[in-house]
C-alpha cells in the first residue's frame, strides 16, 4: 500500500467504512504479528494481541491526525500493549499453562492438532526464529522494543527518541548496540547474514 | 569504537535520510547499524500464521458493528416507550378531574365516576408490552442479526434512522394530544 493509498484507506475507515478497516488490518497485519511474536515471545500471546489491537484501531483511529506518520502512530499503541503485556505476564507468570512456550518458541497451545504453523514450518527457519527470540530476550526492555520498533514499525530514530523520551543519539547507541549483542548471541559475523 | 552523543544525533539523523557529512568512523558506525539490520530482517522476517489474521478481522467486524447493535436497541426501547406512552394517553380523560374520582368526560354528559382503584388497574394493564409491541421487539432483533453481518449501512438502516427521527419528532411536539404539556 503505497503512501496515497494509505491515506485514502486511512480517510474512508474514519469515514466509517468497513472494508477500509479490514484492508488496513490486512496490509498491517505480519508486520504486528512479527513484532507482538517478536516481543513477547509466543505464538499465543501475538495472536491475541493482534486481536486486541484489531479493536483498538477500530476504537482510536478516529483520534489519528493524518499529518503525523501512521506506522509510528500504529506502533506506538502495539508498544503499549506489548508493555502492559508483559508487565501483566510478570505479575502472574504462567508456569505450566498452554502458552508456555518451549524450546522451538512454540507453545504447547500453538502445537495442538489444527494449530500448525507453516511459518516455522523449515527446521532451519524454525531453529533460527528460536535462536532469535532466546537472544532478543537477554536485550534490556528498552533496548528490544527499540530493536524491535525500529524493525517492524518502521521508526525513524527521531521518532524513537519522542517515544521513549530520551535525546537521538541515545537512541542510535541503543539501537547499534543491541543490534551488536543480537549478532554476537546469534552466532557472530559467520552466522547469519 | 566509542562515540560521543554528538557523534551519534549525527550517525541518526543521516540514517534517518538527512543530508549530515559524516566522518570516516561515523559512516563506519552507520554501515554496522546497517547491515546488521539487515541480519535482523533475514532473521525476524516469517510467514506468519494466517489463522491469527483472520480471527483479528472477525474480532474487528464484531467491533465494527457494534455501535449499530447499539443504535437498534436504542431504537426498539425508544419503540417501545412510545407505544407505553400511546397506550397511557389513549387511557387519560379529556375532562377535569378530581383527585379520586374521574368521569369519561363527555361534553354536556354526566357519568358514574371511575373509581381510582379502577384507573390503576387500567394503568399498569397498560404498561405491561402489548402484544404488538412484543412482536416488533421479535422483528427487530431479527432485523439486527441480518444488519450486523454487514458492515454498511444500507437503505433498510436509513429507512429505520427515518423513522426513529419520525417517531421523536411526533414523540416530543408540544401540539400532540398526549403531550404532557398539552390537552390531555
Amino acid at each position: 500500500m503505497d503512501q496515497q493509498e494509505l491515506q485514502a484507506t486511512i480517510s474512508a475507515a474514519q469515514a466509517g467504512r468497513g472494508e477500509a478497516y479490514r484492508a488496513l488490518l490486512e496490509a498491517y497485519w505480519p508486520r504486528l504479528y512479527g513484532y507482538f511474536l517478536r516481543a513477547v515471545g509466543n505464538h499465543h500471546d501475538a495472536e491475541d494481541l493482534l486481536g486486541e489491537m484489531a479493536l483498538k484501531l477500530v476504537r482510536q483511529l478516529k483520534s489519528y491526525d493524518d499529518r503525523g506518520r501512521f506506522d509510528p502512530w500504529l506502533f506506538r499503541i502495539a508498544a503499549n500493549m506489548v508493555r502492559d503485556r508483559i508487565r501483566r505476564i510478570k505479575v502472574r507468570p504462567r508456569t505450566g499453562s498452554l502458552s508456555a512456550d518451549g524450546r522451538d518458541g512454540r507453545s504447547l497451545a500453538d502445537r495442538l492438532p489444527g494449530n500448525d504453523l507453516p511459518a516455522d514450518g523449515p527446521m532451519a527457519l524454525a531453529e533460527m526464529s528460536a535462536e532469535l527470540n532466546a537472544a532478543l530476550e537477554k536485550l534490556d526492555a528498552t533496548t528490544r522494543q527499540m530493536v524491535l520498533l525500529r524493525h517492524f514499525g518502521a521508526m525513524s530514530f527521531k521518532e524513537l527518541a519522542s517515544m521513549f523520551d530520551c535525546p537521538i543519539g541515545t537512541a542510535l547507541a541503543k539501537v547499534h548496540r543491541g543490534l551488536a549483542a543480537l549478532r554476537r548471541l546469534m552466532g557472530g559475523d559467520n552466522g547469519i547474514e | 569504537m566509542a562515540l560521543s552523543e554528538k557523534e551519534y544525533e549525527r550517525i541518526a539523523d543521516w540514517l534517518d535520510g538527512r543530508d549530515v557529512p559524516l566522518t570516516e568512523a561515523e559512516r563506519a558506525v552507520a554501515e554496522e547499524v546497517r547491515r546488521d539490520e539487515r541480519m535482523l530482517a533475514s532473521a525476524a522476517g516469517g510467514d506468519w500464521p494466517r489463522k491469527a489474521f483472520e480471527r483479528a478481522s472477525r474480532r474487528m467486524t464484531a467491533e465494527l458493528a457494534r455501535p449499530r447493535r447499539l443504535w437498534i436497541g436504542r431504537f426498539a426501547a425508544t419503540a417501545a416507550a412510545a407505544a407505553a406512552i400511546v397506550a397511557i394517553a389513549l387511557l387519560l380523560p379529556t375532562g377535569p378531574h378530581t383527585p379520586t374520582t374521574l368521569t369519561d368526560g363527555g361534553e354536556g354528559t354526566s357519568t358514574a365516576p371511575v373509581p381510582i382503584e379502577t384507573l390503576v388497574e387500567q394503568m399498569e394493564e397498560s404498561v405491561r408490552p402489548p402484544v404488538v409491541v412484543e412482536l416488533l421487539a421479535g422483528e427487530l432483533e431479527s432485523l439486527e442479526a441480518d444488519v450486523v453481518v454487514s458492515a454498511e449501512i444500507g437503505p433498510m438502516e436509513l429507512e429505520i434512522n427515518a423513522m426513529e427521527v419520525e417517531f421523536e419528532r411526533i414523540l416530543l411536539d408540544p401540539a400532540a394530544p398526549w403531550s404532557f404539556n398539552g390537552g390531555v
